[in-house]
């Protein structure tokens, strides 16, 4: 464990370099704040609750999503591990007593730490402007358990990225793969649309897969909605998690045999 | 005569690298696909989005239903046809200014950007042109638009000018890497706006933002004006923004594009 801890703080120390860039794209999912108040201002001119939220709640969900979505750093450390294997600099992970698993999560929770106090800068810079219609959390538990399955959904994303990272051994160039990936995590996590307005039906299906507890169910049980499926949610998440972790494994240990070092 | 021969040559220019890329990509048909395969699922997921929203409300802003496929239709065409002619082209600007690369460009007897901004055309977006026309002709059916063809002139001369903007709009990012080395953070605002204005109408912004995404960052201009023009009303003050805009933004990147030549070191080689 001690080692991957070490890899986490070498992520961090990374990070530093690179602090203004850091800075500024912290404010940048906040921008899709902006634009959806505009979008969401007009479609509740004649309506006052919209998907089981009021017009400050729904503002609320979306500042809540970006704040997740921007500590979701993996997703650029699929460019860079995908490109080690398509150049041949894979080889480290092969003559290192570290699982490339393990030093990809702990990269990417590093990196997460890092953006972690940018982030709630921007976050704040955020809710001093909408200061009128932000809602504040439901209450202690509801924020601890909206925090708590928020982490378990970065923890399933860092591992579908991983996944996807693992394609280039078989495909070489992995970058339609990654924005499909991105695309449909997108639509389906609720960060474009809170899943409250779709159908009951799909609803009801959407909960037996990861991507409902990632931003959804969050933001959600931060406004105090949906609480009783707070526990539901933590149990599938788990789950996910052990089929997600046990398949990266498996892939990993019948890819790397594709493995041909080109460029090392 | 002069101006003739030299779009003769460009064109004969443009069809090489148009045949040379297609044989290129179809080495990689597995690449090919899945350029194909996520195109049509931003498209399918941008009428989900859509589809949930009319689910919720009968209209945005005064858009029905269809005008929205309409809007979302007119997007799919500007973006595929940038996607198949220059996103790769110039998003690949950046890396070949740090690394110098441009030197060889340089050295050509062919417009350097016209050479950088089209030597990486993607054959496969442009089949996702299809969902987006049958969108946009499926929605004027049934909005009961009779087409004429002033009305389809119209259509095309603004989608021309709204894909001149997107090019311009990309070209002034890419052409700051002459004087920052690192701007993910601008590629990053530029990822959002474009992903924004595919899926806000323009219709919803008033006052200071409307000025902002009108006129300083026009992205919200792409797929409203053309929409507004074909399903409602379009005045010659909206005209004036569709050319004024345009204009602008195209001699301001024009501008950069060589000041940053200029400015250009060929760091590395």
């Amino acid at each position: 464990m001690r080692k991957y801890l070490e890899v986490g703080k070498i992520s961090v120390k990374s990070q530093i370099t690179y602090r203004f860039d850091v800075l500024i794209g912290c404010f940048m999912p906040f921008i899709r704040v902006f634009l959806a108040y505009f979008l969401w201002r007009t479609l509740f001119t004649d309506k006052t609750e919209m998907g089981g939220m009021t017009f400050p709640m729904m503002l609320t969900y979306y500042i809540v999503c970006a704040f997740i979505q921007r500590l979701e750093q993996s997703n650029g450390l699929v460019w860079e591990f995908a490109g080690e294997i398509r150049e041949g600099r894979f080889t480290k992970y092969l003559v290192k007593p570290v699982s490339p698993l393990g030093h990809f999560v702990f990269t990417s929770l590093g990196k997460t730490l890092y953006h972690l106090v940018f982030t709630v800068l921007a976050v704040g810079c955020v809710i001093l402007i909408f200061k009128g219609q932000f809602v504040g959390p439901a209450s202690a538990g509801s924020l601890i358990l909206a925090l708590l399955i928020a982490f378990l959904g970065l923890l399933v994303m860092i591992l579908l990225n991983y996944l996807t990272a693992l394609l280039a051994f078989k495909f070489t160039d992995i970058t339609g793969w990654h924005l499909l990936n991105g695309n449909v995590v997108d639509f389906l996590s609720g960060a474009l649309l809170p899943l409250s307005l779709l159908p009951d039906w799909m609803q009801g299906v959407m909960r037996y897969f990861p991507f409902y507890y990632m931003q959804f169910l969050p933001a959600s049980l931060y406004l105090g909605l949906r609480t009783q499926e707070a526990f539901f949610g933590l149990l599938v998440m788990v789950i996910w998690i052990i089929v997600l972790w046990g398949l990266a494994e498996f892939l990993y240990h019948r890819f790397r045999r594709l493995y041909e070092e080109v460029g090392a | 005569m002069k101006g003739i021969s030299i779009l003769r040559r460009y064109l004969g220019i443009f069809i090489r690298l148009f045949k040379f890329r297609l044989s290129n990509q179809m080495i990689y048909r597995a690449s090919f696909w899945t350029v194909f395969i996520v195109d049509v699922s931003m498209f399918l997921i941008q009428l989900a989005v859509f589809s949930t929203l009319f689910l919720n409300v009968d209209t945005i802003n005064g858009w029905n239903k269809y005008q929205m496929i309409f809007f979302v239709g007119t997007f799919n065409i500007i973006d595929s046809i940038n996607m198949s002619l220059f996103f790769f082209g110039i998003t690949s600007i950046p890396y070949k200014i740090r690394e110098g690369k441009l030197d060889i460009y340089l050295t050509r007897p062919v417009n350097t950007l016209f050479w950088l901004s089209l030597e990486n055309i993607d054959v496969s977006s442009t089949i996702v042109i299809i969902p987006g026309v049958i969108m946009v002709s499926y929605a004027t059916a049934k909005l009961g638009i009779t087409l004429t063809f002033g009305k389809v002139a119209g259509y095309l001369l603004l989608l021309i000018l709204m894909l001149l903007l997107f090019y311009s709009l990309m070209l002034i990012i890419r052409t700051l890497s002459f004087w920052f080395i690192k701007t993910d953070a601008l590629n990053d605002l530029e990822g959002e706006m474009i992903g924004f204005s595919f899926r806000v109408p323009g219709i919803v912004f008033t006052g200071v933002s409307k000025l902002v995404l009108y006129v300083l960052l026009p992205y919200a201009l792409l797929a409203t004006l053309p929409t507004q023009y074909f399903t409602t009303s379009f005045s010659l003050g909206h005209w004036a923004l569709a050319l004024g805009v345009t204009s602008a933004f195209v001699l301001i990147s024009q501008w950069l594009w060589r000041l940053g030549l200029k400015n250009y070191t060929s760091a590395s080689s």
